[in-house]
C-alpha cells in the first residue's frame, strides 16, 4: 500500500548505488559518523542473526552486538582488506560469543553448576505464527545439546548446520585449520547424534516429523 | 555442499535458523549507533577511570536520592558526566551541554563560564558569569528556574531563550518560546514573550559616556539611570511583531566579546556540527534551542532527514517522526522522502512498519537501503503469516542478495513443505 504523502506520479525511482564496504571503512576510519552508522545498519542484523543462531537466546543479544561493534570500530584501522568487512565483523562476533560461553561457564561453576543463569533466559517464548509446541520443544532441546558441547565444537556445529556454511567457511570464520574444523565438526556431530538418539523431541525433529 | 549423512542435521539447522529468525526481536539500531560512537566510548572510559571513592559517594547519593525521590532536587550532568552544584563549568574552546533530570537543558557557547549554584525539586539557579548560553527549560505545573547573568536576574518558567552576558557588552536576551521575567540595574522588571529580545548595554562607571543602544527593532531600552525622566518605551509591552518581528530564524546574539552585528553563523550553536561529530544529544539540544519546528519547516530535504536521525539517536522518537513525515510531505518523490519512509519503518511496528518498508522499496527499488528494507519486510510478512507475500519477497531477496543477512530466512520461506 502506498503512503498518502508520496503520490505515484511524483515517484522518482532511485538508482543510487550503495557505498562499497571499502569506501565505508575508509570513511569510518576518517571519523565520518555517517559511514559508521551505515556499517552498523548494514551488518547489525547479520551479527544479531549469527549470534542468535550460535547462542540460541536473545537475553544478551543486544549487548553482544554492541560489544561486537565497539571492537569493530576500535580495530577498524587495522583491517587490511576492507572488502572483507563482513567476514571480519563475523569473526569478531564469534569471538564475542566464545568469550560469552567461557564467562557463562565460569559463572555456572561459581554458582555450583546452577541450571540456568538468572540473567539469560534459555529460549525466547513468542512462537512464530503456526509454530507448533513440538517445534518449540525441539528447538529448546537442540540448544540444550549445544550448551553441553565445548565452545569450539559448538561454534563449528552452529556455523556448519544453522548458518549453513561450508566446512572451509567454518574454518575461516573460526580462524583455525581445515583439519581442526573437521575434527571439531566430527566430534560435535557425534555428540549431537548420541544425545538426539535419547531425546524423542530431537529425534522427531531430525527426521523431519515435527511440523514447522 | 553437504554429504547425505549430514542431511538431517542440515535440515535441523535450517529449521533452527528459521525459528530464530521468526522470533528475533528487532535490534535497537539507533541505540547501537549511539552506544558505539566515539563520544560514548570516551565517556565510558572516563567513567571507568573515576575514583572508586567517588563512585561510592555517588552510590550513597543515589541511594539517598532514591529514598527521597518525591522531594529530591533535580540532578544534572555536564557532557554526560555528573557535576557538583557550584562547580564552575568552563567552555573555552568547545561548547558544553548541561542536561537536567527534569528534561531541561542548557548549551553553553565557547568562551563561556557558568555554574549551577543551586537545585531544587522545581528547578535550578544558574549563574552566567560571562559568555552565552542557550536554555531550553521544560515547562511543568510549577517550575522555579533562575538565570543570574551578571547583575541581571532572569526568572524562567517553561521556555526557550538565549542569554548572553559580558561586562563589556552587557546583557542580551532572546526569547524563542514561552516567557521570561527579567530585572536588574537600570532595567524596570519586565516580561519578555516569544519573539521578543532585549539588549542592555554594559553599565559604565560615572563620568563615562553612556553607550548608544543597539539600533534594531528588537533593541531594548538603553538602561536608564534612575533619574532619567523619560525612560525608553518598554519593548515587553509591545506586541512581539513590533518588538521583534517574526523571523525565519531566531535573531542573532552577540558572541562574548563581540558586537551585535557579528554573523549569526558564528554565534548560534550548530546542530549539524554536533551531528557530524557524533554528539547526537548536543546536536538535538542545539536544534531545539534554535527552534526545532522552524528547522523542520525550513531545512532542505537531506538535512531534514539527518535532523530526524539526530532526534532518533538521541531518543526523541516523536521528534524524529515529525522530521521524517515532513520530509515526505515537503519533498515527495525525492530520494530523501524514500529514505524517510525507511526510517519511519524503523520507528513503527507490524503492519505500519511493513507499509513504510514497502513504500521505500517502491520509491527506491535499488536504493542504498534496499537490502535492509527487503529483509525487514520479509521478516514482517513471514511473522504475520502472509505466506504469499513472504514467498515473493524471499525470491526477490535471494535474486538480489543471495548471501545477505536474511538469505537463510528467505530459503526457509521457499523450502518445500
Amino acid at each position: 500500500m502506498r503512503s498518502a504523502e508520496a503520490p505515484r506520479q511524483n515517484v522518482i525511482p532511485l538508482r543510487a548505488e550503495a557505498p562499497s564496504d571499502d569506501a565505508l571503512v575508509l570513511r569510518a576510519c576518517e571519523g565520518d559518523p555517517l559511514a559508521r552508522r551505515l556499517i552498523v545498519e548494514r551488518y547489525a542484523a547479520h551479527v544479531a542473526g549469527l549470534l542468535h543462531n550460535v547462542i540460541g537466546s536473545q537475553g544478551a543479544l543486544q549487548d553482544l552486538v554492541q560489544e561486537t561493534f565497539l571492537v569493530v570500530f576500535r580495530d577498524l584501522p587495522s583491517l587490511r582488506e576492507p572488502a572483507l568487512l563482513k567476514a571480519w565483523v563475523s569473526r569478531i562476533a564469534l569471538h564475542r560469543a566464545h568469550t560469552f560461553f567461557r564467562s557463562r561457564r565460569r559463572r555456572r561453576w561459581l554458582s555450583y553448576f546452577s541450571e540456568l543463569d538468572a540473567d539469560e533466559p534459555a529460549l525466547d517464548p513468542p512462537a512464530p505464527p503456526g509454530a507448533s509446541s513440538e517445534t518449540l520443544q525441539a528447538v529448546r532441546a537442540a540448544y540444550e545439546v549445544l550448551d553441553s558441547m565445548r565452545e569450539r565444537e559448538r561454534l563449528a556445529f552452529a556455523l556448519r548446520f544453522i548458518e549453513a556454511m561450508t566446512v572451509q567457511e567454518v574454518a575461516n570464520a573460526l580462524g583455525v585449520s581445515l583439519a581442526t574444523t573437521k575434527r571439531a565438526l566430527q566430534s560435535a556431530e557425534l555428540h549431537f547424534r548420541q544425545r538426539a538418539a535419547r531425546d524423542p523431541r530431537l529425534q522427531a525433529f531430525l527426521e523431519g516429523k515435527t511440523s514447522p | 555442499m553437504s554429504n547425505p549423512r549430514e542431511e538431517d542435521l542440515v535440515r535441523l539447522g535450517a529449521r533452527l535458523a528459521a525459528h530464530n529468525g521468526s522470533v528475533r526481536r528487532p535490534l535497537d539500531v539507533a541505540s547501537l549507533v549511539v552506544q558505539t560512537s566515539p563520544v560514548k566510548r570516551s565517556r565510558v572510559r572516563a567513567r571507568l577511570t573515576r575514583f572508586a571513592g567517588a563512585l561510592a559517594v555517588a552510590a550513597m547519593v543515589a541511594l539517598v536520592v532514591d529514598l527521597t525521590r518525591a522531594a529530591a532536587p533535580i540532578g544534572f550532568v555536564v557532557d554526560g558526566v555528573a557535576t557538583q552544584v557550584g562547580e564552575p563549568i568552563e567552555a573555552t574552546t568547545t561548547e558544553r551541554a548541561i542536561s537536567f533530570s527534569d528534561g531541561s537543558s542548557l548549551l553553553s557557547s565557547t568562551e563561556t563560564s557558568l555554574a549551577v549554584t543551586a537545585t531544587s525539586p522545581l528547578g535550578a539557579t544558574v549563574v552566567l558569569q560571562r559568555g552565552r548560553l542557550v536554555a531550553s527549560i521544560r515547562h511543568r505545573d510549577e517550575t522555579r528556574w533562575q538565570v543570574l547573568a551578571g547583575p541581571y536576574d532572569i526568572a524562567v518558567t517553561g521556555t526557550r531563550f538565549d542569554a548572553a552576558w559580558t561586562t563589556q557588552d552587557g546583557l542580551t536576551l532572546v526569547v524563542h518560546d514561552g516567557s521570561v521575567r527579567v530585572h536588574g540595574p537600570g532595567l524596570e522588571p519586565r516580561t519578555l514573550v516569544a519573539g521578543q529580545s532585549l539588549r542592555v548595554p554594559a553599565q559604565r562607571p560615572p563620568g563615562h559616556d553612556s553607550p548608544a543602544p543597539e539600533a534594531s527593532a528588537a533593541a531594548a531600552p538603553s538602561p536608564s539611570p534612575p533619574t532619567d525622566p523619560a525612560p525608553a518605551p518598554s519593548p515587553a509591552l509591545q506586541p512581539p511583531s513590533e518588538a521583534a518581528p517574526p523571523l525565519a530564524v531566531p535573531p542573532a546574539l552577540p558572541a562574548p566579546g563581540r558586537r551585535a552585528g557579528a554573523a549569526r553563523r558564528d554565534l548560534v550553536p550548530d546542530w549539524e556540527t554536533f551531528e557530524a561529530q557524533g554528539h547526537f544529544e548536543k546536536s538535538f539540544a542545539a536544534a531545539e534551542a534554535v527552534g526545532f519546528e522552524r528547522l523542520v519547516e525550513r531545512l532542505p530535504a537531506e538535512s531534514l532527514v539527518r535532523l530526524g536521525d539526530v532526534a532518533r539517536y538521541s531518543g526523541h522518537a516523536a521528534r524524529a517522526r515529525l522530521c521524517y513525515q515532513r520530509a515526505r510531505s515537503r519533498f515527495a518523490g525525492s530520494s530523501s522522502a524514500a529514505r524517510a519512509a525507511f526510517e519511519l519503518g524503523l520507528l513503527t511496528e507490524g503492519a505500519d512498519a511493513a507499509r513504510w518498508f514497502a513504500t521505500y522499496l517502491e520509491e527506491a527499488p535499488q536504493g542504498v537501503l534496499e537490502r535492509e528494507a527487503l529483509g525487514r519486510l520479509l521478516e514482517l510478512r513471514f511473522a504475520s503469516g502472509d505466506a504469499a507475500a513472504a514467498t515473493r519477497l524471499a525470491q526477490r531477496y535471494l535474486e538480489r542478495f543471495p548471501s545477505g543477512p536474511h538469505a537463510a530466512l528467505a530459503r526457509e520461506v521457499l523450502r518445500p513443505r
